[in-house]
């Protein structure tokens, strides 16, 4: 019995820590634990991004900032206002569109480790 | 300040705060003990099966489930806890609306940065009072600091083999993670988080109230420094000594026990052997003032 409990308890670990993919679409980004793949973008003004949580376990509070601090960056679109963008566990979140061309920082609240670079550049 | 020192900091105030409040606890107030006899090792064999299986268990709830979970536990330790400090007509309230306070907090403000401190706040008031009552109830109700440190030295196994060969704890605390009631204590400020979870503390709480129970004041002070050294500040400052401990970086302190579980087993056995080298006090004072006026 204690032998069965070890090797139920070890597969569910295991089941629990498979790595997420981290193959990604353009305007796509994905989220694992503790890093945002990629972790930075290039999109054309008026362009959206997704966002999809591919974590296992892990919720994120995204927000406009780095290292899990709120930084104002005026011409980056709305993260959600006082609760952030909240995305559990296999959610998505697509933004609004990143109009105004320039660079602009995302992160997680809850992650410091978690930092996206989105390169805004003017549409031809 | 780096990372390191901010979860050093947070830690030993979690871990000391925890420990402190259980023995001036266990020294004012005593609870009503449920009518189950005298917990022991064998009460203690029981939570250690409830702590193996739990967090397997726990992993494969869906969150709405683990949150619901979560809020019975908090409900009813808070409420041992507060039965004998806080009269009805304010406990009634007060344990609803602080987990309702920290469920709101956590859907609504957690995209700012006094939200997220409000968050810690709600939970470390929730997770301290619940683990202050909850380890004086098992201290009140008969354990002593053999078993508890004996308890301990098993939970290091225990948290090496799931921490650093099969990461179930650090998966358990990344579960957590931006949950309502996170079953632990931290606090996030300026970038940087930490914190160490409910099972460390109440463990901690545990061993100081039952040293105070056993040895008087010099047990509280051999258990508030077993505490503080090896339950807060060397799992603390371990990652900067070995990538062994650093285990995601969202600043939870695991394997906390793998550091106090031997700590504790030598402070109690050292504040065992140290009493018996202790002159016997007068007999006046061993029988106490009643019995000598008989």
């Amino acid at each position: 019995m204690r032998r069965l409990l070890v090797a139920g308890a070890l597969a569910l670990a295991a089941a629990a820590c498979t790595p997420a993919t981290a193959h990604v679409a353009p305007g796509a980004i994905a989220m694992d634990h503790s890093l945002f793949r990629p972790a930075s973008a290039t999109v054309v003004a008026a362009s959206r991004l997704t966002f999809t949580n591919t974590s296992s376990r892990a919720v994120h509070v995204l927000v406009v900032g780095t290292d899990a601090h709120i930084r104002s960056e005026p011409g980056a679109p709305a993260f959600g206002g006082s609760a952030g963008v909240r995305t559990d566990v296999g959610r998505s979140w697509t933004s609004g569109p990143w109009r105004t061309p320039g660079t602009y920082h995302v992160t997680c609240t809850l992650h410091p480790s978690m930092n996206l670079t989105v390169r805004v550049v003017p549409s031809t | 300040m780096n990372q390191t020192v901010f979860q050093a900091l947070v830690v030993c105030t979690g871990a000391l705060a925890t420990a402190a409040l259980a023995v001036a606890y266990f020294r004012r107030v005593r609870l009503e003990r449920p009518a189950v006899g005298t917990f022991n090792s064998r009460d203690l064999t029981i939570l250690f099966a409830f702590i193996v299986v739990l967090p397997a268990f726990y992993l494969v709830l869906p969150g709405v489930v683990l949150t619901g979970f979560l809020v019975l536990t908090f409900w009813s330790a808070m409420s041992i806890a507060l039965r004998p400090v806080l009269a009805a007509r304010w406990r009634r309230p007060l344990v609803p609306a602080l987990i309702a306070a920290d469920i709101a907090v956590t859907y609504t403000l957690l995209g700012t940065a006094h939200g997220l401190v409000l968050y810690w706040v709600l939970t470390d008031a929730a997770v301290l009072v619940a683990a202050v009552g909850v380890s004086n109830l098992y201290v009140q109700g008969g354990l002593t600091l053999r078993p508890v440190a004996m308890f301990a030295l098993a939970l290091a196994a225990y948290d090496a083999f799931f921490s650093l060969v099969v990461p179930l704890t650090p998966a358990l605390a990344q579960a957590f993670e931006g949950r309502p009631l996170n079953a632990s204590i931290g606090f996030a400020y300026h970038g940087y988080t930490a914190n160490i979870g409910l099972g460390d503390l109440l463990l901690y709480g545990m061993f100081a109230a039952a040293a105070a129970k056993g040895f008087g004041r010099r047990g509280v002070v051999v258990a508030l420094a077993t505490v503080g050294l090896f339950g807060a500040l060397a799992p603390s400052l371990a990652p900067l000594v070995t990538s062994h401990f650093d285990l995601g970086g969202a600043g939870f302190v695991v394997p906390a026990q793998v550091f106090f579980g031997p700590a504790a087993v030598a402070a109690a056995a050292w504040l065992r052997s140290s009493e018996r080298r202790l002159p016997a006090p007068p007999v006046a004072l061993r029988l106490g003032p009643l019995e000598v006026a008989r």
